[in-house]
């Protein structure tokens, strides 16, 4: 039998060709997961902070996760389809979805001064004349997107339990349309487009953070309690085993831990903007409820 | 004994000598003591324009803070800490806020962020002592800390909660790092 430098080169390119089938078979044979993440903002603002986060997780756990940017308005209809078993939602969604479909919740995420938990204000701008909450009646109005707990449930909440009815005692009342909602409530007071608005301390903090507006621009008239911001949640018929890696892998991320996306490594928090990962319990949410309950929204809405 | 001109003027110069360098002494010891006055100074001097300069630094907050508007020295404090990021003052300042705000979690991560740059902040004679506020937050906070943690082993926020009031109770005891 004899070696020539020809087969020595043929038998290379066999094993070449059977490792990279093999390789990319064992791709292939991830578990596809998708999860759907809320769009805070816009579509391309989702995609630039999760894709990272969610590239990590595939790593870490093991199965392919895929990301399915949702319009918050379609949430509830597209999981109810099965689209995704896994939910990244504000605290609100994850509340009707608890309610409703008996989602489990996996890991809150922590950002700003509040960690976990978050709140909302009412402002007017400073030199208006609008420094007490009982100067506000009968003024124009902006609220955040219906759906957010701290841009509109709570502070609605707080109006009607300071004695103010938004449907009567104000002039007119808004929500901005849109995206970016969040800070042209908080613009739109600034400019003069509305007396006084809801914001969401986040916002406030960041923009400040960022010099787009300097503390002194506002009075802030009144704060609602702290609740649960964001959190990552999973279908109640999840496979369990799955549930619990999402979840520890969701805690134990750090700062430094970082993802390959488009042959760039990216630190995954800081693309997401989040501090960090934290375990809350179901009962967390028990303030939100009381609100939901008294402003008369979903899950606990009345006809 | 008798002198002659020669030991005469030996004695003199002897004399001439022992006065010189007594004036010499005289005048030299005060100097020194001068000096490590001067150093006592500038140290006194140093830490009092410290004082000063954070006091006047971070006054909008802390004028907020005493009128109750915690949110608004919560902004305020953001603003500064634009320009001094990493200061020891605002993160005891930013944990105060929380405390008072009763989010206390975030009060005792803000405090240990300070303590650890400036021991000055749990020291009783220190002018920016946080003693007595800190050694309220921990006996308020380790008890239930410790249940919620008991409680739920797994949490890491509980975890490093717990860590944080065991560091801040050591602290208040006298360990350092």
């Amino acid at each position: 039998m004899t070696f020539s430098a020809g087969r020595f080169f043929l038998l290379f390119i066999i094993l070449t060709a059977i490792f990279t089938t093999l390789t990319s078979c064992k791709d292939q044979n991830r578990k596809v997961v998708k999860i759907g993440y809320m769009n805070c903002n816009n579509e391309q603002e989702t995609r630039h902070r999760f894709v990272p986060l969610t590239r990590y997780l595939s790593d870490k756990v093991g199965v392919e996760f895929v990301m399915v940017p949702v319009d918050t308005h379609d949430f509830e209809k597209r999981f109810n389809q099965g689209e995704f078993a896994f939910t990244h939602t504000n605290s609100l969604i994850y509340m009707i979805l608890k309610e409703r479909n008996n989602l489990k919740l996996l890991a809150s995420e922590k950002r700003g001064n509040f960690g976990s938990k978050s709140g909302g204000a009412i402002i007017s701008r400073k030199g208006s004349g609008i420094d007490r909450l009982d100067q506000i009646k009968g003024k124009n109005f902006a609220f955040g997107p219906m759906l957010a707990p701290t841009g509109y449930l709570a502070e609605y909440d707080l109006l009607l339990r300071s004695g103010i009815d938004p449907e009567k005692d104000f002039a007119s009342y808004t929500i901005p349309s849109g995206s970016y909602k969040h800070e042209k409530l908080v613009y739109g007071v600034l400019f003069g487009q509305y007396d006084v608005s809801a914001a969401t301390l986040l916002d406030l903090e960041t923009m400040t953070k960022e010099g787009k507006i300097a503390a002194d621009d506002f009075n802030i008239l009144a704060q609602t309690p702290l609740v649960p911001y964001c959190t990552f949640a999973a279908a109640s018929n999840a496979d369990p085993a799955l549930v619990d890696k999402l979840r520890k892998a969701l805690l134990e991320l750090k700062p430094t831990d970082t993802a390959e996306v488009d042959g760039e490594r990216v630190k995954v928090l800081k693309a997401a903007w989040i501090d960090g990962y934290e375990e809350l319990v179901d009962k967390d949410f028990d303030l939100l409820r009381e609100m939901a309950k008294r402003v008369n929204m979903p899950p606990y809405q009345k006809f | 004994m008798k002198f002659d001109r020669f030991d005469k003027i030996l004695i003199s110069l002897l004399a001439i000598a022992a006065v010189a360098l007594l004036a010499y002494t005289a005048q030299s010891f005060p100097a020194k003591t001068t000096a490590i006055e001067s150093r006592s100074m500038e140290r006194e001097l140093a830490s009092q324009a410290r004082v000063g300069l954070l006091e006047k630094l971070y006054s909008p907050v802390t004028v907020a803070l005493q009128n109750g508007q915690y949110q608004e020295a919560l902004l305020k404090l953001e603003e500064v800490n634009i320009r001094y990021p990493g200061e020891a003052h605002g993160f005891i300042l930013k944990g105060e806020i929380l405390y008072r705000m009763g989010v206390l979690d975030g009060a005792a991560a803000g405090f240990i962020r300070g303590i650890k740059l400036s021991g000055d902040y749990i020291d009783k004679n220190s002018p920016f002592s946080k003693r007595d506020i800190i050694a309220i937050l921990v006996e308020k906070s380790l008890p239930p800390a410790q249940t919620a943690y008991k409680n739920s082993h797994s949490n890491p926020a509980l975890k490093e909660n717990l860590s944080n009031l065991n560091y801040l109770k050591s602290r208040l005891a006298g360990g350092c790092e």
